[in-house]
């Protein structure tokens, strides 16, 4: 909201109020990388980072694979939770071409 | 989540977020995106249902075109993101028209109706200049010196200044001499929220001379409502998580049940019979600090919630550590447990059962708070949620880098120890000793009260702040 002066109606008393909100940091901010022109002959990564419907990515994947069968569909269960990572997991999320990722949650 | 998207995204990987289809958690999940400095990564939003074992053909095709699709001149885009500074003067009008501008729009989720931008739903105190000038007095330290959010979503970065804190605490009813506690509230993260649970929460204790020179509640009624101190205090710890934590209640604080403290705050009593929390947890005996627990935390008081019938009338008041013991095994998803006596009765357990010191008291708990290892190895909390892995340290200790050792998993209660352990053996249900505190509070008379929460509460000087 952009700060505004309200004229008033009546005798009441104005109050002249200071702003209670912290402000966020200036954010240098990136497009995203260019997406795949197919996804024939490619490996995605569908990786489930837990905390939710444990079943849901590993269908994502399955019916992945079933709408693109030359594709290289990796599940992927992370060993880490939500952004808690591990060396491992971010190797593995970085090995493909592409990654979906997600928790159903 | 969001987070990991965006990082992938920096390291050149084209990315896809699976989530669910919610304005809030949508409306979150940008915020967060934005943060990390990817605002456009692609999401594919799905039905709320957890039942469901597999998504309609339809979602497979929507992952295909989120990860194929040509990007839009939008989301090619770079830049530099720049937030209001939200600096100076709001705005002059009279009562009424400070209140709906404070309000704001009152866009809320579509589920819980209107919400306010920037206050808690209730009228408060026009915060003018004059008023946070005077508000400013009760410390000693500079308005401008920043205030390091060391809460839940501290990866969050808003900036905010100890003359921030000061209009808060003037929304708040605050008087000047309580500032250094809000100060201490902020330091310790406020009500802040969570992105995404039933009842996560905030709980403070003041333990300390200040209690007593502001005029806190320790005594009969500390979790109910007349105690000016208390009140505002627990107050200024909601707006200072909306307006300082950017919490917004159905948007990025998007609890489905919703907490039983949201910065509920009272007092340590002076007469215990044991240390005060102030020198339990390192500190001098007249210095001032405040306890903080977040995330989930619960004190259910005393005749509320009996889980083992009393026998005699001693019983029934003072309870025994039998009793204590019926209650918090009835815990399942804590490490830590809280057990508030009042101090007759904390003099009766010291003197009856023989808990000389704190210490004891916790120890007692420790050990005879036990549950199956057969159920403690299926617990979807512990396990699936990633709770389990008890080893090392077991709650935040950033602000203690000297006190590690008090933050220390007991041995005993490793996931590593517990996972050999048979079905039937009797396994710890907290991560140590140090994870049991015990709160002297209460009027004349006996009664005592329970709960749980992450581990132990972290310590936080109010003396700093003054």
């Amino acid at each position: 909201m952009k700060n505004v002066t309200i004229p008033h109606k009546s005798d009441e008393p104005m109050y002249t109020v200071l702003d209670p909100r912290a402000r966020e940091p200036e954010i240098e901010f990136r497009g995203l990388n260019p997406r795949l022109p197919a996804l024939d002959n490619k490996k995605i990564i569908v990786a489930n980072l837990h905390g939710g419907n444990e079943e849901i990515m590993e269908s994502i994947a399955a019916d992945l694979k079933k709408a693109v069968s030359s594709c290289d569909v990796v599940y992927y269960p992370t060993r880490g939770r939500w952004s808690d990572l591990t060396p491992e997991d971010w190797e593995i999320l970085l090995s493909g071409d592409a990654v979906i990722l997600g928790h159903n949650y | 989540m969001s987070r990991v998207a965006a990082l992938l995204e920096k390291k050149g990987m084209p990315v896809v977020q699976e989530s669910f289809e919610d304005p809030g958690i949508n409306r979150t999940a940008k915020q967060s995106f934005m943060r990390e400095g990817v605002p456009a990564v692609r999401e594919v939003l799905t039905p709320q249902d957890t039942t469901l074992k597999a998504l309609p053909w339809e979602y497979t095709r929507k992952f295909i075109d989120a990860l194929t699709r040509p990007l839009t001149r939008d989301e090619m885009a770079s830049g530099i993101h720049e937030p209001p500074r939200n600096e100076g003067v709001f705005m002059t009008g009279t009562y009424d028209e400070v209140q709906k501008a404070f309000e704001g729009e009152l866009v809320g989720h579509p589920s819980i109706g209107p919400i306010a931008e920037m206050t808690d739903g209730l009228p408060v105190t026009p915060p003018t200049e004059k008023r946070v000038a005077e508000m400013l007095k009760g410390t000693s330290h500079d308005p401008d010196e920043p205030i390091v959010f060391t809460g839940v979503w501290n990866s969050a970065k808003y900036l905010a200044t100890v003359r921030k804190v000061a209009i808060n605490a003037v929304m708040a009813g605050c008087k000047p001499e309580y500032l250094p506690v809000a100060l201490a509230i902020a330091e310790a993260g406020a009500c802040v929220g969570y992105p995404g649970d039933s009842s996560f929460g905030h709980l403070f204790v003041v333990s300390g001379p200040i209690a007593r020179e502001i005029g806190m509640n320790s005594g009969f009624c500390y979790l109910a409502p007349g105690n000016p101190a208390n009140m505002t205090l627990q107050r200024a710890g909601a707006l200072i998580g909306i307006n300082l934590g950017g919490a917004i209640f159905g948007i990025n604080v998007l609890e489905r049940t919703g907490p039983l403290h949201w910065g509920t705050i009272f007092a340590e009593d002076k007469n215990t019979p044991w240390e005060g929390l102030n020198e339990h947890f390192g500190y001098k005996p007249d210095e001032s600090i405040l306890l903080s627990w977040e995330g989930k935390v619960q004190l259910v008081p005393f005749q509320n919630i009996e889980v083992k019938s009393a026998e005699t009338l001693q019983e029934n008041q003072v309870g025994t550590p039998e009793h204590a013991v019926a209650a918090l095994k009835t815990l399942t998803n804590v490490t830590g447990a809280i057990l508030s006596l009042t101090p007759d009765t904390a003099c009766i357990w010291k003197e009856q059962y023989g808990f000389g010191a704190m210490r004891d008291l916790q120890n007692y708990i420790y050990e005879h708070v036990t549950w199956k290892q057969r159920v403690w190895a299926k617990n979807y909390w512990l396990h699936t949620l990633g709770r389990g892995r008890q080893s090392g340290y077991y709650t935040g200790t950033s602000n203690h880098p000297d006190r590690l050792e008090a933050y220390a998993v007991d041995t005993r209660s490793s996931t590593e120890r517990l996972a050999r352990l048979p079905g039937d053996a009797d396994v710890p249900k907290f991560v140590g000793p140090g994870a049991v505190t015990v709160i002297v509070a209460g009027g004349t008379g006996n009664a005592w009260s329970w709960g749980g929460g992450y581990g132990r509460p972290l310590a936080y000087s109010i003396d700093k702040w003054r």
